[in-house]
């Protein structure tokens, strides 16, 4: 009789998530600070740590939940907060157009994964070497489950704390604040390849550009227009070479 | 909060879900039965990138001026180059992320 030697299907899925967490490390990082002003700050306009923490849970989405902060003291009417709030989201339908032919995983992964689609989770999920696999659904669940847990957790602990840990040292808060920089900073270095070097360059431009003039929530949509200005069909890189990396 | 906010709170989750979920969901329908991806044209191959670059731009620019204004930028600058060379050296972004923040305070305690 045969014995069947194959792993067990559990142990790569295992491995994926795991590598998904790791992944996420250097979101949570960056999270944290942010999350721990949100949950400082909603607990400013009178929310309670449960509120905050069950905004970070549902919304899972800071440029909305920002504006939440603002919108509530002003009174706004809820109406129009979800139509604004539903205008700015409209970027995260071209994460997942980018994202649907470059990730693996199931319907079922991938809606799960969804929900964690933010600016830096599509961002780490793009970035990945050339030549490397597809990222799996596990990994990406793994990525995004640990930058909602870094993001739900910093909105309570900060809620609770207020800016008590930041009070406590400021050296360290300053350095921490530093950490979305460098994360960016570092994605954007990851995702350069030469055939799309001259598009980026336009797009940081564009942005840049939009920021002078007093239209910061343009920056990105420009940004991304400028892929139209790509030329060349990408290059068929084998997986074992490098010649598309930067430097 | 009053009910209505917390509706408006719902309809918010529900909407950027939706945005998020849309594109897998009308992918899927697309490919049928086919997993591989056919060529991608050269616009949707820049696309990630770009937007990468404009999110970067739309980070780093505001947080430079003020790094200028309040005399750090050099700071600034050191914290980039150490979250650069260690992006460049091991292509780990967790890695330069933590050698950046690293770099930063450095260059905050030498100046």
């Amino acid at each position: 009789m045969t014995q069947d030697v194959r792993p067990p299907p559990s142990a790569p899925a295992r491995e994926g998530f795991l590598a998904g967490l790791r992944a996420a490390l250097p979101i949570a990082v960056g999270y944290l600070p942010a999350a721990f002003a949100f949950g400082a700050a909603a607990t400013g306009i009178g929310l309670t740590a449960a509120e905050s923490g069950a905004l970070s849970a549902l919304v899972f989405s800071g440029a909305n939940q920002v504006f939440l902060l603002a919108a509530i003291p002003a009174g706004m009417a809820p109406v129009m907060i979800v139509l604004l709030t539903g205008a700015a989201s409209l970027r995260h339908l071209l994460y997942g157009l980018v994202l649907a032919p470059r990730i693996g995983g199931s319907l079922g992964q991938r809606l799960i994964f969804a929900f964690g689609l933010t600016d830096e989770v599509f961002a780490t999920a793009l970035a990945r070497p050339v030549g490397a696999p597809r990222p799996s659904g596990a990994w990406l669940i793994g990525l995004a489950l640990a930058a909602w847990a870094a993001w739900f957790g910093g909105t309570v602990a900060g809620a609770i704390m207020g800016d008590a840990l930041r009070r406590s040292s400021t050296a360290a808060a300053e350095a921490m604040s530093f950490a979305l920089p460098a994360l960016f900073a570092a994605l954007v270095l990851g995702a350069a390849r030469r055939a799309v070097l001259a598009p980026m360059l336009l797009a940081a431009g564009a942005a840049v550009a939009l920021i002078l003039l007093g239209q910061p929530d343009l920056a990105i949509p420009a940004g991304a227009a400028m892929a139209l200005t790509a030329r060349r069909r990408p290059v068929m890189v084998p997986a074992d070479t490098e010649l598309d990396h930067m430097p | 909060m009053t009910t209505a906010l917390w509706i408006a709170v719902g309809a918010i989750a529900v909407a950027t879900y939706l945005t998020r979920a849309l594109p897998f969901l009308l992918a899927e329908r697309r490919r049928g039965g086919d997993r591989k991806p056919g060529p991608a044209p050269a616009w949707l191959d820049a696309l990630g990138p770009c937007i990468l670059a404009a999110m970067g731009a739309a980070i780093l620019w505001p947080e430079a001026g003020k790094a200028a204004a309040s005399g750090n930028l050099a700071q600034f600058l050191s914290g980039l180059a150490a979250a650069a060379a260690i992006m460049l050296w091991r292509r780990d972004a967790g890695l330069a992320t933590l050698a950046g923040i690293a770099g930063y305070a450095l260059a905050g305690w030498l100046t």
